[in-house]
């Protein structure tokens, strides 16, 4: 019985061991070699919030937070896609969240979470099930292409709103990333 | 025999009253953390249309009246679809009076866009969430 506790004693050890040098080996490697889009929008970097006096926030968070909110208001007085985003004119939906917080906070998430951030999680449907009709009551007809097209020239000019053109290296590479949803958005 | 059936009845009812009444605290608590509320920092979005067409020219005009209006945060005048978007703080101001402000002090034909709950329940998929985030959301306002 002893022998056998010592046994799982040591096993435990050897494991717990191996592990702690193949992170300390791994991780300068991980961070200097493979930087995510996040890093490159200001990763992990706390910095002042502007909407949140007091407040600290990451700089890649800060980024597409604002990139987001300036979509988002494109979107709001774009009439080929503003019917599908009349939840952003409730005043409180959950807890004391408005539409246009509730909305921020998911597509912000959704974005952090697909450039790499590795501070937030996305507690949305999938993108798949979002737009699909079967799956999410909320959709009362299936996305077009029109619909999507919509969608990326006013994420376009969000981000020209705060100084991103759409040559920008970075916001080429967020548009890939969009566009490699269309797939799961249009399911026509 | 006799008395010990009473202390254990006493010992029951004592034990029911006490889970009843915590149950019932939980349930004020959970009623009063997850109650809509406004608060200083809530922001909420209003969207006004025109009923008239609108050049740059006045789109730049509203815009910067509603920026000089006490409690809005930011503001967006598209020309072309004749709408204005604009955030506000609905603890300090509310956006059917700047609508109607608006309409008399510039002299436009404006209406404010307010949806009805059957429009609130359709659309925007990203407001969809997992049962599990539910759930996560549910117990992150509880606690």
């Amino acid at each position: 019985m002893k022998k056998t506790i010592l046994f799982a004693i040591a096993v435990t050890c050897s494991v717990a061991f191996f592990n702690a040098c193949t992170k300390s080996s791994s991780s300068p490697t991980a961070s200097t070699a493979s930087l995510t889009l996040y890093d490159s929008l200001g990763g992990t970097t706390m910095v002042a919030d502007p909407a949140h006096s007091g407040s600290m926030i990451e700089k890649g968070r800060l980024t597409i937070r604002s990139v987001v909110d300036s979509t988002i208001f494109v979107i709001a007085a774009d009439t080929s896609i503003n019917d599908a985003f009349k939840v952003l004119l409730t005043e409180v939906g959950q807890g004391n969240l408005s539409g246009f917080q509730a909305l921020s906070t998911n597509l912000t998430d959704f974005i952090c979470v697909g450039t790499g951030a590795k501070d937030f999680t996305y507690g949305g449907k999938s993108m798949t099930d979002a737009h699909n009709p079967a799956t999410n009551p909320r959709m009362t007809g299936k996305a077009d292409n029109g619909d999507f097209n919509s969608f990326e020239a006013d994420l376009t000019k969000g981000a020209a709103k705060n100084g991103v053109p759409s040559t920008a290296p970075v916001f080429v590479s967020l548009a890939k990333i969009v566009e490699s949803l269309r797939g799961q958005v249009v399911q026509m | 025999m006799k008395p010990k059936m009473k202390r254990y009845k006493k010992g029951l009812l004592i034990s029911s009253c006490v889970f009843f009444g915590l149950a019932l605290i939980l349930c004020i608590h959970i009623y009063i953390v997850t109650k809509p509320k406004v608060d200083a920092n809530t922001l909420a979005m209003a969207r006004i249309d025109f009923k008239q067409s609108i050049d740059q020219q006045d789109a730049e005009k509203i815009t910067a009246w509603l920026y000089h209006q006490n409690g809005v945060d930011h503001v967006f005048c598209n020309k072309d679809s004749r709408i204005a978007v604009f955030t506000y703080y609905p603890f300090k101001t509310n956006a059917s009076a700047i609508t109607d402000k608006l309409s008399k002090g510039l002299n436009y034909k404006a209406e404010r866009i307010i949806p009805t709950r059957e429009e609130l329940q359709n659309g925007c998929p990203a407001m969809a969430h997992s049962y599990s985030a539910k759930i996560y959301s549910l117990i992150k306002n509880i606690f």
